[in-house]
């Protein structure tokens, strides 16, 4: 009889003991979970501009394409700083040239646009 | 009734009739127990109390006793068995109020090793046979300086073997009760680990999608790093967006087939434009046009 009640005591003890750990556990739960979502949370943002503005095989082939549409009068290849000089552009060309820059997610150091008489000439530096 | 320096000390029969208004002791005569002399191979009185069920066995009613263990020397012992719920029904019978009661003692451990002849009433009287105290008829007594309970008990100190009153609202459990118990706080018990696991095993979860996340997407470790990375990008991203919202915004001003864009220039995160325009008022109409949107990093030159 005794035995019993001291094993009672010893299993209503534990139970208290575990129940305080569950709740401990549970907390840590709560608070890894939030430090999670909020991790993630952050982390979409990098993912998204690191898309955005370091996606070299994107940016490699719209050089590509530029060259190959406006055929530049030069170009220079220093790591990863492209130079694309181009020596009496049209005007039309210079308009589409302009939107293709503008609109892409090509880092643009540098841009020297020209215009003598009817002259343009256009110099830009752009990083991948 | 006899009157002692602590207590006072009351001699209870079945005939008892008077009226306790002090907390007081009280010897209980032995209409109210059992008690058997034993001599036994054994020289504890602990082992003598496991074994008095048996030592009873066959003797007792039917019901549940409690034993005290009396040593009278090495190997001989006197057992009290006794019912403290018969005990309890049969005071409250008599009128004796249980709050009144402080201690109770039996008459067998009060005149133990006593040889004695006692006028308890007109009719009875207690006295010893073998060691055993027993309630006996007073002619039956010897009557040579008998005395009366009350005069003995005024002075006597009694002894330590007095039996616990409270075990009268003690609860009781039974084995039914205490197994169910153990068997409800195992299952608790369980049921607690098994959260515990499971917990352990959602916290060990978050930690692997993370890692996995972190992984498939080439990140940095810490949120710190992580931060420290989107700050750079920012840093690459907010005048890039301005460049090419200033040049869009810009371009969409409508010039007369006289004006033109002299020189459009970006370096180090500024932008110069030079226009040339036909005349002041166009000048300032450009100004104007301008100023509707802030752009910080422009330098405009007009001429004309």
């Amino acid at each position: 009889m005794k035995r019993k009640i001291y094993i009672i005591f010893a299993l209503f003890l534990s139970f208290l003991v575990l129940l305080a750990y569950v709740y401990k556990t549970d907390e840590r739960y709560k608070s890894d979970k939030k430090y999670f979502e909020q991790f993630v949370q952050d982390a979409s943002k990098l993912i998204l501009l690191k898309n955005k503005w370091s996606n070299k095989s994107s940016d490699k082939k719209l050089i590509k394409r530029i060259q190959t549409r406006f055929k530049p009068t030069g170009i220079k290849v220093k790591g990863n700083i492209y130079t694309l000089d181009f020596e009496d552009i049209t005007k039309i060309n210079i308009t589409r040239l302009g939107k293709m820059l503008l609109n892409s997610n090509l880092i643009i150091k540098k841009i020297d646009l020209r215009r003598e008489d009817e002259k343009i000439s256009l110099h830009v530096e752009v990083r991948i | 009734m006899s009157f002692s320096k602590k207590r006072e000390v009351f001699f209870i029969t079945k005939n008892f009739n008077k009226k306790i208004e002090k907390k007081s002791d009280i010897v209980l005569s032995p209409e109210f127990y059992w008690a058997k002399r034993v001599s036994l191979g054994i020289k504890s009185s602990y082992k003598v109390r496991q074994m008095a069920e048996s030592i009873f066995d066959g003797i007792l009613p039917s019901s549940k006793f409690e034993y005290k263990v009396l040593k009278i020397s090495s190997n001989n012992f006197i057992i009290i068995a006794y019912n403290l719920k018969e005990i309890q029904k049969e005071l409250s019978s008599l009128g004796v109020d249980k709050s009144m009661i402080n201690k109770i003692y039996t008459a067998q451990s009060e005149f133990l090793n006593n040889d004695i002849s006692i006028k308890v009433n007109k009719d009875y009287g207690i006295s010893s046979v073998d060691g055993i105290i027993v309630y006996t008829p007073i002619q039956l007594l010897d009557n040579t300086n008998i005395m009366s309970i009350e005069s003995i008990l005024v002075d006597k100190k009694l002894s330590k073997h007095h039996l616990s009153f409270q075990k009268f609202d003690k609860i009781k459990l039974s084995k039914k009760e205490l197994n169910a118990i153990m068997f409800i706080l195992m299952l608790l018990n369980a049921i607690v680990i098994t959260d515990i696991i499971k917990q352990q095993k959602d916290i060990n979860s978050l930690r692997e999608q993370k890692i996995s996340f972190i992984e498939i997407n080439n990140l940095p470790q810490t949120s710190f790093q992580l931060q420290s990375m989107q700050d750079e990008f920012l840093k690459i991203e907010l005048p890039q967006k301005e460049l090419r919202e200033s040049i869009f915004y810009i371009n969409k001003f409508k010039l007369t087939s006289n004006e033109s864009f002299k020189l459009i220039k970006f370096n180090k995160n500024r932008l110069t434009y030079k226009i040339k325009l036909d005349n002041k008022k166009r000048e300032n109409e450009f100004k104007k046009y301008i100023s509707k949107k802030s752009i910080s990093s422009v330098t405009i030159e007009v001429y004309k």
